[in-house]
């Protein structure tokens, strides 16, 4: 017995240490109001730092994958890895966060609360193992992030963006949901395992039936990850979300949903990789082809970075779509890696902006290089590798999917990724053109805020991890395979 | 003692390192500081390649120096370094014109000197790197990493509409590119490893060979350029800065050709076979009709441009002369005499065409205008300079004595006997390639001095006379003494003739 209590006490001491912090954070802000702004930023920040401390403790402690709750949770090493980028990517976002909010004069407690609140999904996302799990921490993720594009409650295009964002997700859970009910239908369980025995041994209409339901989920992952044709909501939100909120969005929520998302095709969908392999692929080339083309025109640098997003999510999809151990291990390792520079490259924008003043356009960059050299060459490294350029971790990531989907035999298909992402490369090298060749002076003191060191270095990592990661891919290629096993 | 030294990897790092320390020394040092050290630092790369000379075997055309290194286990990705004569002269080639920019810009460069000399040092790096790469994606990887350095240093330092030049030149180097990486990729899948040598091996049905030929002819044929994928060249030609130029012309333009011997002609002999009169054709298009176009041109850097087109184009010729003469003649001493008469014009170009961009560029920098009727009679205001010039000139119509003369004339007297009617037209190159370049000789030298700007010009300096002094060293060296270069690519030719003119299954 006492062991069985030790095994759910490790297993949940992370969730479990978030949420005691949200709560903490939501007390603390009834009672206290501003005056516990700044324990709550770094409590916070901490707490964070605790988490992955917890995490990693798990890998410890769990040497063999674990399932526990009649399998509903699973704590394995994917999972771990899962958290822990999830909780290093909101200490990265939220480490941005307090400047913001004091810039716009936003209450600083209830925006911590939620980033929490919507942290504690992730994590349930990352270890679900079973549709529930699954349905519950997708909604726990993404309420608070409704919640948060419309935390600045004058902006008239966050409230917009909001509200978008809360529609189109809405019927994405709705989707899910229906997707669920008609696996439950056929396959008689929730769990991902036994769906998959099921999905195995089925024949005649109750594959359709299935099938269906395969397509329902997929479509309302693919909401979430802000794949074409299901991206609708994410240019608005990326440009309309105050920055900081961008920039937590940017980052781990698209981790864990792409956990889960590997999750499933791992287990409850494998016997089914012919038809969602066809799916998946049908998604990646209208969000590559979309992305890449909406991108092209657009003059807005968050915009921009948003429809550079959904290509990006494309390519990644491509690894999945691929399957088998090469292909998922680029995926994981291009999601990895994509994370980390889009993180980086939101956060340059964030740091940038300065009183009133905001960088909305491409153009608000001009001149970075003359102003804040180090910072332009940081955003150099991060735009570089987004294109995909060696030798910076973009190329790699984009090796490894072309050479995933070069090995089950689809040459027209990488044909037609490359050259896509020569149409991606002009927009990259707009924003490098106009940090480093434009020379006309726009309004100067507006644009150039001082920066503490700690931000500086913080968005520096991002920058030089794409450069390094580059340069020495090795280790993390094969841990990305090893992590699958 | 030089056995077990990684002068490959030196070749390749120091440039990069010393790069990075003029960057960090630009917050401290004065100018003249950065400027000394730069200099410093290129001649250092030239020191090292003189071991690498030295110890180099030119009787084998094996692969030496090598350096095998595991880089990405999991693709089997290598960090492999190795050169063959071919490499060799190219890596020497390398260093000597980066040392010559880098010498020459310390007076042509007003703000930001050190990310200037910083941007050449790692694109010289990475041009090394790109000769000297064994393994596919590791070539790859320094091919594309070579397109930062040049995008910054013509968007930053290039003329009025150099941002434009910069992205043009980028999008069409990169387009080039990934279509290379997928047939790098392709044939990884084939052989299972992306060791360049194994590709070598590999025996493919014709349709997919030409499927590859196209993916590789398009980049090579970009980097070249080829008529009619030479228009990028021309923007940024004429918006780059000097140095940027030079580098241009006479090291990233080489990088098509040797992609072509490397790559194309060993790998896919069949499909080179099938497509060599294509490529004789356009080659002979680039001989006359760009030829042509360079005599109407007024902008001086266009017309080198233009000319640097057409001289390509011989480099092209000679190549793909070899099948031809193998048909036709069966005689082994006159492909090589082709083949080698191709990379000896690669080569010689880079002296006669830097020497010309620097000397435009210089001028440029004395009057702002680069019009050829801006210009008049300089001979008699800088007689050094025009000694100098006459010279590049000369070498760049191939005049006997002059580097210049020797490819073209070794290209040629192969084709007369495998086909009359190329080597004919390849001949008018002759005539071509001299009214050009004399006119423009003519046009800036000669005649009454107009333009007042010009008038008040001082002859140039010791400064000047090093700079152009190396380039024409090199010149006539080559030009009276081809045997020296010769003996170095002699062995690695035969090697890849062998490889191109195999017939696979």
């Amino acid at each position: 017995m006492g062991n069985f209590l030790a095994l759910y006490f490790d297993a949940i001491l992370p969730g479990a240490f978030i949420l005691t912090l949200a709560c903490v954070v939501l007390l603390l802000t009834a009672f206290f109001k501003h005056k516990a702004d700044g324990w709550i930023y770094y409590g916070t920040q901490v707490g964070l730092l605790v988490g992955i401390a917890m995490v990693l403790r798990q890998a410890h402690c769990f040497p063999e994958a674990v399932a526990i709750a009649h399998s509903r949770f699973r704590i394995d090493n994917f999972s771990i890895l899962g958290s822990v980028l999830v909780l290093a990517l909101s200490f990265f976002a939220l480490f941005y966060a307090r400047k913001e909010l004091i810039r716009q004069q936003l209450p600083l407690g209830e925006y911590f609360a939620l980033c929490l609140f919507s942290i504690l999904g992730m994590l349930v996302m990352t270890s679900a193992y079973h549709f529930l799990t699954l349905y519950i921490a997708l909604e726990l993720m993404s309420f608070p992030l409704y919640i948060l594009c419309a935390y600045h409650r004058e902006s008239s295009k966050g409230s917009e963006a909001a509200l978008k964002y809360f529609v189109t997700g809405a019927l994405a859970s709705g989707l899910l949901l229906y997707g669920i009910s008609l696996i439950y239908g056929v396959a008689h369980s929730f769990d991902f395992v036994d769906v998959g025995i099921a999905a195995a041994n089925l024949a005649g209409s109750d594959i359709i039936l299935l099938l269906v339901g395969v397509a329902f989920i997929l479509a309302g992952m693919a909401f979430k990850l802000g794949l074409a044709p299901f991206h609708m909501w994410l240019p608005d939100v990326y440009e309309g979300a105050p920055p900081s909120v961008t920039l937590f969005l940017a980052g781990a929520p698209k981790i864990a949903v792409f956990i889960l998302l590997v999750r499933l095709l791992q287990t409850a969908f494998v016997p089914l990789f012919e038809h969602w392999s066809q799916m998946l692929y049908l998604i990646a080339i209208l969000s590559i082809l979309i992305g890449n083309i909406a991108a092209l025109t657009q003059n807005n640098l968050r915009r921009m970075l948003a429809y550079s997003s959904i290509s990006h999510m494309g390519f990644m999809l491509m690894g999945l779509a691929a399957g088998g151990m090469a292909g998922i291990s680029a995926a994981l390792f291009y999601m990895i890696t994509y994370a980390i520079i889009s993180v980086g490259s939101f956060a340059v924008i964030t740091l940038l902006n300065h009183r009133g003043a905001t960088v909305e356009t491409v153009q608000d960059l001009a001149g970075l290089a003359r102003r804040h050299p180090w910072l332009a060459f940081i955003m150099m490294l991060l735009v570089f590798s987004m294109a995909g350029i060696p030798p910076t971790v973009g190329f790699i990531a984009k090796l490894s999917i072309l050479l995933a989907l070069l090995e089950v035999g689809h040459v027209a298909v990488t044909v037609f990724v490359v050259l896509m992402s020569v149409a991606g490369l002009y927009y990259y090298l707009r924003v490098v053109k106009v940090m480093y060749f434009n020379d006309e002076p726009v309004a100067d003191e507006i644009y150039a805020p001082a920066l503490s060191a700690g931000s500086v270095v913080l968005v520096s990592v991002t920058g030089l991890l794409a450069l390094l990661l580059g340069v020495f891919p090795a280790m993390l290629l094969s841990y990305c395979q090893s992590v699958l096993m | 003692m030089f056995e077990n030294t990684p002068l490959l990897s030196m070749l390749i790092w120091w440039p990069v390192i010393a790069a990075g320390l003029l960057l960090l020394g630009n917050k401290f040092c004065p100018e003249s500081t950065i400027k000394k050290w730069a200099v410093l630092a290129s001649l250092a790369e030239l020191l090292i390649c003189v071991p690498l000379y030295q110890h180099f075997n030119v009787n084998s055309y094996d692969m030496q120096f090598q350096e095998i290194r595991r880089w990405i286990p999991l693709y089997g990705i290598q960090y492999a370094l190795g050169i063959d004569g071919i490499s060799l002269a190219l890596i020497l080639l390398t260093a000597f014109t980066t040392f010559v920019v880098v010498v020459a810009s310390c007076k042509l460069i007003k703000n930001n000197i050190a990310h200037y000399m910083a941007a050449f040092l790692i694109a010289q790096a990475m041009m090394i790197g790109v000769f000297a790469s064994l393994d596919a994606i590791l070539f790859y990887v320094f091919w594309e990493a070579m397109l930062i350095p040049m995008y910054l240093s013509i968007g930053i330092w290039g003329d009025k509409q150099r941002s434009y030049a910069a992205v043009k030149f980028f999008i069409c180097m990169f387009l080039g590119s990934v279509l290379m990486l997928i047939a790098l990729l392709y044939l990884h899948l084939v052989t299972g490893s992306f060791e360049i040598a194994k590709f070598y091996d590999v025996v493919l049905p014709r349709n997919i060979e030409l499927w590859l030929f196209a993916a590789f002819f398009i980049a090579f044929a970009i980097k070249l350029p080829i008529w009619p994928l030479h228009t990028w060249l021309l923007d940024v030609h004429t918006e780059s800065p000097a140095g940027g130029s030079v580098v241009l012309a006479g090291l990233m333009l080489k990088i098509g050709i040797y992609g072509f011997i490397r790559f194309s002609m060993p790998i896919l002999p069949v499909a080179n076979r099938i497509m060599a009169p294509v490529m004789i054709v356009l080659g002979l298009i680039a001989i006359i009709y760009v030829g042509i176009m360079a005599l109407v041109q007024q902008d001086m850097k266009k017309l080198i441009a233009y000319s640097s087109i057409a001289h390509m184009g011989f480099a092209v010729l000679g190549c793909f002369m070899v099948y031809s003469i193998m048909h036709f003649t069966g005689s082994t001493f006159e492909a090589y005499m082709s083949f080698e008469g191709a990379v000896v014009q690669m080569i010689s170009h880079a002296f006669n065409t830097g020497g010309l961009f620097l000397a435009v560029g210089m001028m440029q920098y004395w009057v702002g205008s680069r019009d050829l009727k801006d210009w008049g009679g300089l001979a008699k205001v800088m007689p050094i300079f025009a000694a100098f010039v006459m010279l590049f000139a000369l070498s760049n119509v191939g005049l006997p004595g002059t580097s210049g003369f020797v490819g073209e004339f070794m290209v040629i007297v192969a084709a007369f006997h495998a086909n009359f009617g190329v080597a004919l037209l390849a001949t008018t190159t002759l005539v071509i390639a001299a009214t050009y370049t004399l006119l423009m000789y003519k046009k800036i030298f000669f005649g009454p001095v107009t333009n007042h700007n010009v008038a008040v010009l001082k002859d140039i300096g010791l400064h000047e006379i090093v700079v152009f002094g190396l380039l024409a060293a090199a010149i006539i060296f080559l030009g009276v003494y081809p045997q020296w270069l010769l003996e170095i690519l002699h062995a690695s030719v035969g090697h890849l003739l062998n490889n191109s003119l195999v017939f696979k299954a």
